[in-house]
């Protein structure tokens, strides 16, 4: 119970800071939405078959915007010094980065919230709401936990935002992958039986690191 | 202090000594493979270097796992040093890699399993060598690097099997290289595979040794440095 109350606690205080600067998100937003711009210039998308391609683009520029505010949910603590200070406090360690990690899976979510229908958009793509947005969502749960301990990771370093895409760039290849090919399975309208090796992949990956990330988070802030 | 050097410089001598006869028997001992011709002995020093950088990064998660709970300097510059030699090994692996696929496979590289799968694990590699460089202090860098390799080891079932999903459709190539070579041996070119695959073993040992040793050398001298400056 207490330890709920902290990441309570701890996730009010993340979400105050961004409603009240509303910095990252829309840095996030922006980002993303210059990614689908490039890559429709960069590969002249029009006439393409956009149900193929479409979904690497899709998860490229999330993983993008992703990263950029994952970068700064660390980095911001540091800059003030509010990370000792939360440190100091009789908290949990484990209840800083769950509370750390949803921070940053709500960011993402509503990053998307607004991604995917701009994609529809942009692209024209008749799409299937219903397993869709699951996918997506069971990839970005993943991607914002072992974010998040890599977001702490390179906050400590000397290079701290450029650190962030080199460490979780390689670690990731497997969540992309799969994440890509149940989303592509999705669009397509592909039989579940098609792509269920990916989306088994991608639960268990989710289940290990979500676990490993919060193990491990401890030794990564303790000073 | 002694004994160890003894040890340390056995160990030397066996490495050099393995890697004398694992020449040989690439060489002169296995017989030309029919097919490929003499490109194919690339491959008894390509499968040695892949071994030790695969059995790299079990090594590094080990003694990560063992300085988190211990604290101990020791164990982190064994990891250290196990991921650097990594980043040596998989190199080696890669390049002795394309230099085989070209002639063979008619390209440098191919997006198949195992390439895939390697060239991500080789990035693990690099990315913590890219943490380690970055490093603000040594305790809190010790720390975090352990905590990555630790994230990279977990990772590597995942780095593995993901490709071989993506590539179960086409089990063309996978045929080509897994069929020809593992089971198309003769057993002199078997002999020689496991000859060589010690070698490269015994080598990656050796310098795992070296390099912790001077690891330890280079803490020592920070040491000293920082004595003095006081």
């Amino acid at each position: 119970m207490r330890f709920l109350r902290q990441v309570y606690a701890i996730l009010g205080k993340e979400l105050a800071i961004e409603w009240r600067t509303r910095e990252v998100l829309s840095a996030m937003l922006v980002f993303s939405l210059l990614v689908l711009v490039i890559f429709n210039f960069a590969f002249e998308l029009q006439g393409v078959d956009i149900l193929v391609l479409g979904p690497g683009l899709l998860w490229v520029a999330i993983c993008f915007s992703g990263i950029l505010g994952l970068g700064r949910s660390f980095a911001r603590e540091r800059d003030k010094g509010s990370l000792e200070g939360m440190l100091l406090a009789p908290v949990d360690r484990g209840a800083i980065f769950l509370a750390k990690a949803t921070a940053n899976f709500i960011f993402i979510v509503l990053m998307e919230a607004v991604t995917l229908p701009l994609f529809v958009i942009l692209f024209n793509v008749p799409i299937m709401w219903f397993p869709l947005v699951g996918y997506i969502i069971l990839g970005t749960l993943g991607f914002s936990a072992i974010g998040t301990l890599l977001s702490a990771i390179a906050a400590s370093t000397r290079m701290r935002e450029v650190m962030l895409p080199v460490l979780m760039f390689p670690v990731l290849v497997p969540l992309l992958v799969a994440a890509v090919k149940i989303t592509q399975g999705a669009l397509q309208n592909l039989p579940f039986s098609d792509y269920q090796g990916w989306f088994t992949l991608l639960v268990a990956y989710d289940i290990i690191f979500v676990t490993a990330a919060f193990l491990t988070f401890e030794y990564v802030v303790e000073e | 202090m002694t004994k160890t050097r003894n040890w340390s410089d056995f160990l030397g001598i066996a490495a050099f000594i393995a890697i004398a006869v694992a020449l040989y028997f690439a060489f002169v001992f296995a017989p030309t493979e029919a097919s490929m011709g003499s490109i194919q002995r690339i491959f008894y020093f390509h499968m040695g270097s892949n071994a030790a950088s695969i059995i790299s990064i079990i090594l590094a998660a080990v003694t990560a796992a063992l300085f988190l709970r211990t604290g101990k300097p020791k164990y982190d510059r064994i990891s250290y040093s196990c991921m650097e030699l990594g980043v040596l090994f998989g190199a080696i692996s890669l390049a002795t890699g394309m230099l085989w696929a070209r002639p063979v496979w008619g390209t440098w590289w191919t997006w198949e399993a195992r390439l895939t799968s390697f060239l991500i694990l080789w990035l693990v590699y690099v990315a913590y060598i890219m943490l380690r460089a970055s490093a603000r202090d040594d305790v809190t860098i010790a720390r975090i690097a352990a905590v990555f390799t630790f994230i990279g080891a977990i990772d590597v079932p995942f780095i593995m099997v993901a490709p071989r999903i993506w590539k179960g459709l086409h089990p063309v190539l996978e045929g080509e290289a897994g069929g020809e070579f593992t089971f198309g041996m003769t057993p002199n070119m078997l002999i020689t595979l496991f000859v060589c695959i010690s070698a490269m073993i015994l080598l990656y040992l050796y310098l795992l040794y070296q390099r912790t040793k001077l690891a330890e050398l280079e803490s020592d001298v920070a040491e000293l440095r920082e004595q003095y400056a006081e």
